[in-house]
């Protein structure tokens, strides 16, 4: 009973040590909306906190103050680490080309870029395996898929949280 | 940290769940929505399902209040509709079948509300009903539960949500 109450607490404190981080200092930037993009394809708000970090395993450390451009087809905007940009969710339909999905976005900081796909929010494909297929696993999955519930049909947004690694 | 601003969608059950709204009485009558003419009609399991279409604002004490009389436009790849709020919407449910794409799942009712200089946009997105949950113990007692919710995922049409509240800002 004791040794389980310690594995909790140990478990809790671990799950609480991944979501910290230094503090933001600055406030959420919005971004800016393409021209061309339409009005009809969107829906709501998602924050996105952008984080940066230099080392591998025991030596990966934050670091604050990095200027980074984030960028999609669809919307723009520039953050110094760790701040949050607001950026649109997109509707998803047939009506709208590629099922209204909006395009990867990319942050980079200083030479290094992450990238990231829009998923629906609250659910996604569920993997398939296709064997022989070539190609990174991630995007294969989220191309071969079936929908999970209603996926379908909920809007796309990005993951929540975006890390990038300084070489 | 949340992530996720409220969305329209997620507004909607704040709204509900949280935020005691004195509605007015409804009194215009129903509104059916069209079917398109692109819809695959063999999808429609030919019955309908009203949702409850209301508008509402935050007022200068910071409480949400409703607005009456805002015109909406209801539009998603099947459906087109119009109501005045309050107004319910008819909308035709949907064939939730293994044969159709995403299993026949109708894309999300998008309704844009306009009153004055005020407008906002919420979705209503249908779902799987819940079904019956099987209890017990055993593997037998499993694949009957499987069997149960497989039938049950494969002739329940999708559920609309019954209202959809849009903030108007």
């Amino acid at each position: 009973m004791m040794r389980a109450t310690v594995l909790i607490g140990l478990a809790l404190f671990g799950l609480a040590a991944c979501q910290t981080g230094i503090e933001p200092t600055l406030q959420p930037v919005k971004a800016a909306l393409s021209g061309s993009v339409s009005q009809d394809r969107l829906l709501g708000t998602q924050s996105i906190m952008i984080r940066t970090y230099t080392g591998k395993g025991s030596a990966r450390a934050e670091v604050s103050g990095q200027p980074c451009t984030l960028s999609a087809a669809e919307f723009s905007a520039k953050v110094t680490t760790p701040q949050a940009v607001i950026v649109p969710t997109f509707l998803q339909g047939a009506r709208f080309a590629n099922r209204g999905r909006p395009g990867a976005l990319t942050v980079t900081c200083n030479g290094a870029a992450t990238t990231v796909e829009a998923q629906p929010t609250g659910g996604g494909r569920a993997p398939v395996t296709t064997p022989g297929a070539p190609g990174p696993a991630g995007a294969l999955q989220t191309t071969t898929g079936v929908f999970v519930g209603n996926g379908a049909a909920r809007p796309w947004a990005y993951p929540p949280f975006i890390d990038v690694a300084l070489p | 940290m949340t992530s996720l601003r409220l969305t329209p969608l997620f507004a909607v059950l704040f709204f509900a769940a949280c935020v005691p709204v004195d509605y007015a009485k409804i009194t215009s009558p129903a509104k059916p929505m069209s079917v398109l003419g692109t819809a695959d009609k063999t999808r429609l399991t030919g019955k309908t399902q009203e949702i409850e279409i209301r508008t509402v604002t935050k007022g200068a004490d910071g409480k949400m209040k409703e607005v009456t009389g805002a015109a909406c436009s209801l539009t998603s790849d099947e459906l087109r509709g119009a109501v005045v709020t309050p107004q319910k919407a008819i909308a035709p449910t949907f064939k939730q079948r293994a044969e159709y794409a995403d299993r026949g799942l109708p894309s999300g009712i998008v309704v844009d509300c306009k009153a004055g200089a005020l407008k906002g946009r919420a979705i209503n997105i249908a779902s799987e009903k819940q079904g019956g949950v099987v209890t017990g113990g055993g593997l037998g007692v499993a694949l009957v539960s499987i069997a149960v919710s497989a039938a049950i995922a494969t002739s329940t049409p999708w559920d609309w949500q019954g209202i959809t509240t849009v903030e108007l800002q």
